[in-house]
């Protein structure tokens, strides 16, 4: 069997080929993070695929669609969530393998082009982070690429360019939902393949760098399946820990994106912390530093490290300064890494204004089953002709009125007052008509606490049927017992 | 190939051979773990939820001008139209349908019997509603052949389909033509739709059955 597929294809003398390969000074733990990263490459790459099948790239249905993969389908919360925590897995490993590398000197000659190769490929990798974080289209997504999109847009004499190029427009939306899904499910992960297919080339043709000494080892180990064995037991381990991380923290679905929201605090991923951090500690006059001068200069240097660390030897007893400049590099990237979670959580304590996700981790365990419920709402016992269709309060809810006064109606202290236990909102059904039609504004006291938030006005916003179908939802959830309110009422309330 | 790397020139003593042989075995094994565990979630992500299924079911009212019109109408079907909030997915749309609406007569009854037996037959079980029993019945706009729309044609007293030329009587049943031939190639007779007086409103029940078999066989809802 294997003869006649090897004398029609080659295949198994190829495979051999691929597998039969030398790892001076025999296989070790220390070599396991480039193959880790691939398999984790595999893992995004698969869930991805299975992604595409649900999710939709439009400003209508991002959202939707996203929180449909986590309430329509089977294990597609965990589905997404591995994805999810699989983006970081892979921002890890690849840390891990660059500081190996670093510190075994093994980007000295001849494997500068595999280094340049291996930085390209951890800068591609950290922008898939970026484009595949505005795809869900919650409010985080909304305002944290607004943010990195204004970052780009404030580069010197390109940044307009850029600005254009990557929102498709002047504002964020549909367009830019759908250039960033080109750009996150076609155009980068082809890149992707391609610069891992030439970094394994010439990881080939060079072979492995081995321990870091200066003298040519005398031993020689085998890679299958020495080597192998040992890769796969760590792409196991960082396997299971995003299993694990998937089951335990699933990755959080925020409210719908809603630009009007001025309250949200957004937060970048936790591997551009460090950036984000570096963007507060700079002064406004300044900013050109942390993002553009600062990232830019590091990158820089990481691609021409070969050719600017002179020091032939790759012991790391001999590479003083190099080693502790790096060291260094790293203290400083975790300690503001750090210091942004610090100031991220403590600003987001501070004001909590949609921070509760409607499914993922930390959502209330009745948002989501609201959400959840297919809508087959014909509420009205019309005999008429063609009755019309009711929209879904609680999707009028999550949308437009969650991110204020929270997924369970709880409301916000000093701000936004509860729905749930609000008497006005069980009460006279044309004064919850007014408020929601006309907005509010200036204090007021509910059940003995006051609130100071401004309401918009949403007529205009909602149509009656939408005011009729939130009205009824919020005076008949979460504890509430309040007539439904038709559209007919919201019409006559004029 | 005839270059072999230097680690793999000398096989090892016994020990390190058996050694190797298991390190093959457990690789393979932990890669399929690994594959399994990432398999589980692909593919029961695949499989839609009996909520997806059966989002669409439920009874949607008709329209009650063209329903009091099929009141006064014996001789034959009249097209009535209904609006129904379908869920596609995670979209909801409110889309306009119809279906043929028979009103029977005194004898009609008897009729749809005798020319329908295969809709009052015990081994029928797609069909768990009383056809005819308010005096009405509601055929599903779909030729049972592939599902294209058929019409109403006076000059034949039949339902015609455009697509294969089916034709069928207004009681539903696949017509012959003078030699005893099935006229087109639809599989069976017209499908029945449930229908229910709720509350003073006639509704129906959109209801999918299987294309081109023989028998009703119930799929989910449209």
């Amino acid at each position: 069997m294997l003869d006649w597929l090897e004398s029609r294809t080659g295949l198994v003398s190829a495979t051999k080929n691929f597998l039969t390969e030398d790892v001076p000074g025999g296989a070790s733990y220390w070599y396991v993070f480039g193959s880790a990263t691939l398999i984790i490459l595999a893992v995004q790459i698969v869930t991805g695929i299975i992604l595409t099948f649900y999710y939709s790239p439009s400003a209508i249905t991002a959202w939707e669609s996203t929180l449909f993969i986590y309430k329509g389908l089977y294990l597609g919360q965990f589905l997404i969530s591995l994805h999810y925590w699989g983006a970081s897995a892979m921002i890890v490993l690849m840390s891990l393998h660059l500081l190996q590398v670093l510190l075994f000197g093994a980007y000295k000659k001849p494997r500068e082009i595999q280094w340049v190769v291996g930085v390209l490929l951890f800068f591609i990798v950290l922008s898939m982070g970026l484009t595949g974080y505005l795809l869900p289209w919650d409010l985080n997504a909304y305002f944290a690429t607004q943010v990195a999109i204004n970052i780009a847009a404030s580069v010197p004499i390109v940044g307009p360019f850029i600005y254009h190029f990557l929102s498709d427009g002047s504002t964020l939306g549909t367009l830019t939902i759908s250039r960033f899904y080109g750009l996150h499910i076609w155009a980068t992960p082809a890149l992707i393949i391609a610069l891992v297919g030439l970094h394994l080339f010439i990881f080939r043709h060079n072979g492995s760098a081995g321990p870091a000494g200066d003298t040519p080892v005398k031993t020689y180990g085998r890679f299958y399946p020495n080597q192998i064995f040992m890769d796969s037991m760590s792409a196991l381990i960082a396997f299971i820990i995003i299993v694990a991380l998937a089951i335990v923290m699933p990755a959080p679905l925020l409210a719908k994106a809603d630009p009007n929201n001025a309250q949200f605090i957004p937060a970048p991923a936790w591997y551009f912390y460090a950036l984000y951090g570096l963007l507060r500690m700079f002064p406004q006059n300044l900013s050109l530093v942390p993002t553009v001068i600062l990232p830019g200069a590091f990158t820089t240097v990481l691609i021409l490290l070969p050719w600017l660390d002179r020091n032939p030897s790759r012991v790391a007893a001999r590479r003083p300064y190099m080693l502790t400049l790096a060291a260094l590099t790293v203290v400083v990237i975790v300690g503001v890494t750090i210091y942004s979670a610090k100031i991220i959580g403590a600003e987001q304590a501070a004001s909590p204004v949609g921070q509760t996700p409607v499914a993922g981790y930390g959502a209330p365990p009745n948002s989501a089953e609201a959400l959840a419920a297919p809508v087959v709402a014909i509420a009205t016992p019309t005999p008429a002709a063609g009755a019309a269709a009711a929209p879904a309060g609680d999707q009028v809810f999550a949308q437009n009125c969650a991110s204020c006064h929270q997924a369970k109606g709880q409301g916000l202290p000093g701000a936004f007052p509860p729905l749930a236990g609000n008497p006005v909102v069980t009460g006279d059904p044309n004064k919850v008509i007014k408020i929601v039609e006309n907005g509010m504004t200036g204090q007021i006291s509910v059940n003995g606490a006051t609130f100071n938030g401004a309401m918009p006005s949403w007529k205009g916003k909602l149509s009656p049927a939408e005011i009729a179908a939130v009205i009824t939802y919020i005076r008949s959830s979460w504890g509430n017992k309040a007539s439904a309110v038709t559209e007919a009422q919201v019409k006559a309330a004029k | 190939m005839s270059h072999v790397p230097k680690a793999y020139q000398d096989p090892g003593t016994p020990e390190d051979i058996s050694r190797r042989a298991f390190l093959a075995r457990a690789t393979i094994f932990t890669g399929s773990i690994v594959g399994l565990g990432l398999a589980v979630p692909v593919i029961t992500s695949l499989v839609p939820t009996p909520e997806l299924v059966d989002a669409n079911k439920g009874y949607s009212p008709l329209n009650a001008d063209e329903f009091s019109q099929l009141q006064s109408t014996l001789d034959k079907p009249v097209k009535i139209f209904f609006n129904k909030l379908v869920t596609d997915g995670y979209y909801k749309t409110n889309n306009e349908y119809y279906v043929w609406g028979l009103k029977l007569g005194p004898d009609d009854l008897t009729e749809l019997r005798s020319e329908r037996p295969d809709l009052f037959a015990a081994s029928q079980t797609a069909i768990d509603f009383q056809v005819g029993a308010l005096g009405f019945v509601m055929w599903s706009p779909l030729c049972p052949h592939l599902n294209c729309k058929y019409d109403w044609d006076d000059s034949l007293g039949g339902f015609l389909c455009p697509c294969h030329g089916s034709q069928f009587s207004k009681f539903g049943q696949h017509k012959k033509d003078s030699s005893g031939h099935f006229i087109g190639p639809a599989p069976r007779g017209l499908d029945p739709l449930p229908f229910r007086e709720q509350s003073g409103v006639a509704e129906v029940e959109w209801v999918k059955y299987a294309a081109n078999t023989p028998s009703i066989i119930r799929v989910s809802y449209w």
